[in-house]
């Protein structure tokens, strides 16, 4: 019996401790979330004005002068930008998003297609951010630059030859935040 | 109608009207997908401007004239077929009639009347006359306990028999009993015929060429009534599973009916068919459309039926209080604001989906199909782009906490451009990517999303919505299927995964508080395959929040503490011991101008095409 009790009470001394953490976590948790929310996050530029039929028509460009700078002739797939909304800076917001590929190339291509890039690049406005291996099982070689006249940035891999797939070199070119007209006129923009 | 009329009807006249008015709907739903996807594709392709913007608005108009045109002559045929099946078994029964009077020797008169030869015993050497006798319909029971109508008809059928015995001529009472089947026959096509012509009259458009909100609004009034009136011919098909059901039972329903007979389903039972797992995405889509047409009608008509709001505050006349709530506001409030709430949110996503149909082309967007669309609870939207049914690769996402039917846009869009991610790595094969707003999900995170029954309600329809395009697509290895959960529909995964089996090849907890399991080999894709991306910013609380409401795994005090209790030992899958493959996450993009999710949509996209090798490991 006194055994019992003994135990009753040592379970409820953890519970006690762990409700109190439980209402510290809480209460940090909620504080996070309700900063959150009520503040709109701030970009650190001045997004420009811009409409999404012109930034579709650039970003489609830019992706174009990138495929030239490759130097590499491959099938490309077709699909254009898409419009995002910035959401999270301002319902205002937006930035273009285009992934495309340009695939039925072999290895080499990919490899004289990332080495005509990367020269490039340097010699078209471009900044290289980040030069190396991409963080997968692949390691395929991957280029992050970004280019602050045009207000584009690029994330390239080069897909080597694997049991998941053929060689095509990736291409992802994003924009930063441009500033619609209003709101409302992102509704229906895809 | 009368005797003559019913004996030279041929009940083919109106099937074959009714196929006429079916293949019109057929050609109409196939120019709405012209006018909506291919046409104005062209349309975009290397044109643009203001004269082509005004091009795609006018086709637009077009398209919706050609949906409206398919839903009404889709009625038309159905009414028709329905008309026809009465009046071909009224004719059944009067061609009976006739041929027992022939066989008696009894003739028929152009009136329905029914002459009977002289018969009987001779009596004075002469045999009973012979006659003519006109035939009485019975009235229609009401089936009531208190039947005046049932009871006449026994009275009469009482008192014929009587005077048949009576007499001396045995052939009046055949004759009387032919009669009366006749006009039993005639009363019924007659019956038929009031009912259907001011129904079929009905459903003639008014001429002008824009499709308004009251002209959907029309649309499900008309379907009401043509349902109603074709009950019995409803009944006459097998019906469907209950709800609920094996998909598989829902698909060999639909292929074990004519196509008469899904047409009318599909007419008069859009939204049943609509929700139907395991049906053809495009029959799916077909009646789910029209059920979001009729909505959008009805509900803009309801909106714009509630007055404007009056002025809150109006002054009070005096110095101080200055302005004081205004009793005409608060009437308003109480009498609209709700419904006014709830019809402002549906429309936004209803709004938000027909956008997306209205892009289907443009930069590339493959066609949408709407194969879930319901106004009910928290509202319903599933949303593919590209077909399910024939795609190489599949994926479907599972929105999180605060998804409700204006969250749409959001998750249509993030689909879409799923969809294009995905195509760049895998050109040349068929992609399809699902926004599955398919539960009723939390609507806040502390204390709604610390509770499990959301997802435990939501798992069993989303293993047959699983199921069903498994079977649609033809097996477990005709696609290979990603589900995506973001924060709470991860959890929505993990229970699916606890409830049954829940078919994917792959599946990607983004932000997740946690799956219900304590490791991945518990969940259905198996170890290898469950794939972790914490998300950036607001997110990255939500693991924790997980954590300490226990969504990862079982423990034995949490009725103790809040729903679940604290279970700090208990894994999330961005913990390494729960066993996932861990993402890289944007922080790894070294750019600015990286959106939260541009490193990890690309990643989802490595998997969604399955190529697992080349995706970045956190």
């Amino acid at each position: 019996m006194a055994e019992i009790r003994a135990t009753g009470r040592t379970r409820r001394t953890t519970k006690t401790i762990r409700a109190t953490a439980l209402a510290v976590a809480l209460t940090g948790l909620l504080s996070t979330l309700s900063v959150g929310c009520s503040n709109v996050k701030e970009l650190n530029y001045t997004p420009a004005r811009m409409d999404p039929e012109p930034a579709r028509t650039k970003t489609k460009q830019v992706s174009s002068s990138l495929l030239e700078m490759t130097g590499v002739k491959g099938k490309v797939t077709e699909p254009g930008p898409s419009v995002t909304r910035c959401r999270e800076y301002g319902d205002d917001l937006f930035s273009m998003s285009h992934p495309w590929s340009v695939y039925e190339i072999t290895d080499e291509q990919v490899d004289t297609g990332i080495t005509n890039l990367r020269k490039a690049l340097n010699e078209n406005g471009w900044k290289i951010t980040k030069d190396g291996k991409a963080k997968s099982q692949a390691q395929d070689p991957e280029i992050y630059a970004e280019n602050d006249a045009e207000q584009f940035a690029l994330h390239v891999t080069g897909s080597k030859k694997s049991a998941t797939g053929n060689p095509m070199i990736l291409f992802k070119v994003v924009s930063k935040c441009f500033k619609a007209e209003s709101a409302k006129s992102l509704d229906g923009e895809y | 109608m009368d005797y003559a009329t019913l004996k030279a009807l041929k009940p083919s006249e109106f099937t074959e009207a009714a196929d006429g008015y079916q293949s019109v709907s057929a050609m109409a739903d196939h120019a709405y997908g012209s006018a909506e996807g291919q046409i104005t594709a062209r349309l975009r392709t290397g044109l643009s401007g203001a004269a082509v913007n005004e091009a795609l608005v006018q086709l637009r108009g077009l398209a919706q004239n050609f949906h409206y045109t398919q839903v009404e002559c889709g009625l038309a045929a159905t009414s028709l077929n329905a008309l026809a099946a009465s009046f071909t078994e009224a004719k059944r029964k009067l061609d009976a009639a006739v041929s027992d009077a022939e066989a008696q020797k009894f003739s028929v008169g152009a009136d329905g009347s029914v002459s009977y030869p002289p018969g009987g015993t001779e009596k004075d050497g002469k045999l009973p006359d012979g006659g003519t006798v006109t035939g009485s319909a019975k009235g229609k029971p009401s089936g009531n306990v208190i039947d005046p109508t049932k009871d006449a008809n026994d009275l009469s059928a009482a008192l014929e028999r009587q005077a048949a015995n009576i007499h001396p001529n045995p052939n009046f009472g055949k004759a009387v009993e032919i009669a009366n089947r006749i006009a039993q026959a005639v009363a019924e096509a007659t019956e038929a015929d009031t009912q259907w012509a001011p129904r079929l009259r009905k459903l003639k458009a008014d001429d002008d060429l824009t499709v308004s909100d009251s002209d959907w609004a029309d649309v499900q009034a008309d379907t009401g009534e043509v349902r109603a009136g074709a009950k019995d011919y409803l009944d006459h098909i097998k019906p469907p599973p209950p709800k609920g059901s094996d998909p598989k039972a829902n698909a060999d329903w639909w292929k074990g009916l004519s196509p008469d007979e899904q047409s009318a389903y599909l007419s008069l039972n859009g939204a049943q068919v609509g929700a139907m797992d395991g049906l053809p995405s495009v029959v799916r889509d077909e009646a789910n459309r029209t059920v979001l047409a009729e909505k959008h009608g009805e509900f803009q008509l309801r909106l714009n039926a509630i007055p404007p709001q009056p002025q809150k505050y109006v002054p009070s006349g005096r110095d101080y209080p200055a302005v004081v709530l205004n009793p005409a506001w608060s009437e308003w409030d109480k009498k609209y604001a709700k419904d006014k709430e709830f019809l402002d949110k549906n429309l936004k996503g209803m709004n938000a989906i027909q956008d997306r149909f209205n892009a289907t082309g443009k930069e590339g967007l493959p066609e949408a199909y709407l194969l879930g669309f319901d106004t009910g609870g928290g509202g319903r939207a599933i949303v593919a782009n590209g077909n399910p049914d024939s795609a190489d690769h599949t994926a479907v996402f599972v929105p999180g906490t605060y998804t409700d039917i204006t969250k749409s846009e959001d998750y249509i869009h993030h689909m879409s451009e799923l969809w294009k991610e995905t195509h760049a790595k895998a050109p040349g094969q068929d992609v399809s990517t699902i926004t599955w707003i398919g539960y009723d999900a939390p609507q806040s995170i502390v204390p709604e999303a610390m509770k499990k029954h959301y997802a435990e309600t939501a798992a069993p329809d989303l293993n047959r919505f699983m199921q069903g395009l498994e079977n649609l697509q033809g097996g477990d290895e005709k696609s290979h299927t990603t589900i995506i959960g973001h924060s709470y529909g991860s959890t929505v995964l993990g229970a699916a995964s606890n409830a049954g089996d829940l078919r994917a090849d792959d599946m990607i907890a983004v932000g997740s508080p946690g799956m219900l399991v304590e490791h991945a080999k518990d969940l259905d894709a198996g170890e290898g395959h469950v794939w972790s991306q914490a998300a950036s910013t607001l997110d990255d609380q939500v693991p924790l929040g997980g954590k300490v409401a226990g969504l990862g795994g079982p423990t034995d005090w949490w009725e103790d503490m809040l729903p679940f209790g604290t279970v700090w030992g208990s894994n999330v899958p961005s913990d390494e011991a729960f066993g996932a493959n861990i993402m890289a996450n944007d922080a790894d993009s070294h750019t600015d101008y990286w959106r939260d999710h541009s490193l990890s949509i690309e990643n989802q996209a490595n998997v969604v095409a399955g190529r697992y090798d080349k995706v970045q490991r956190g």
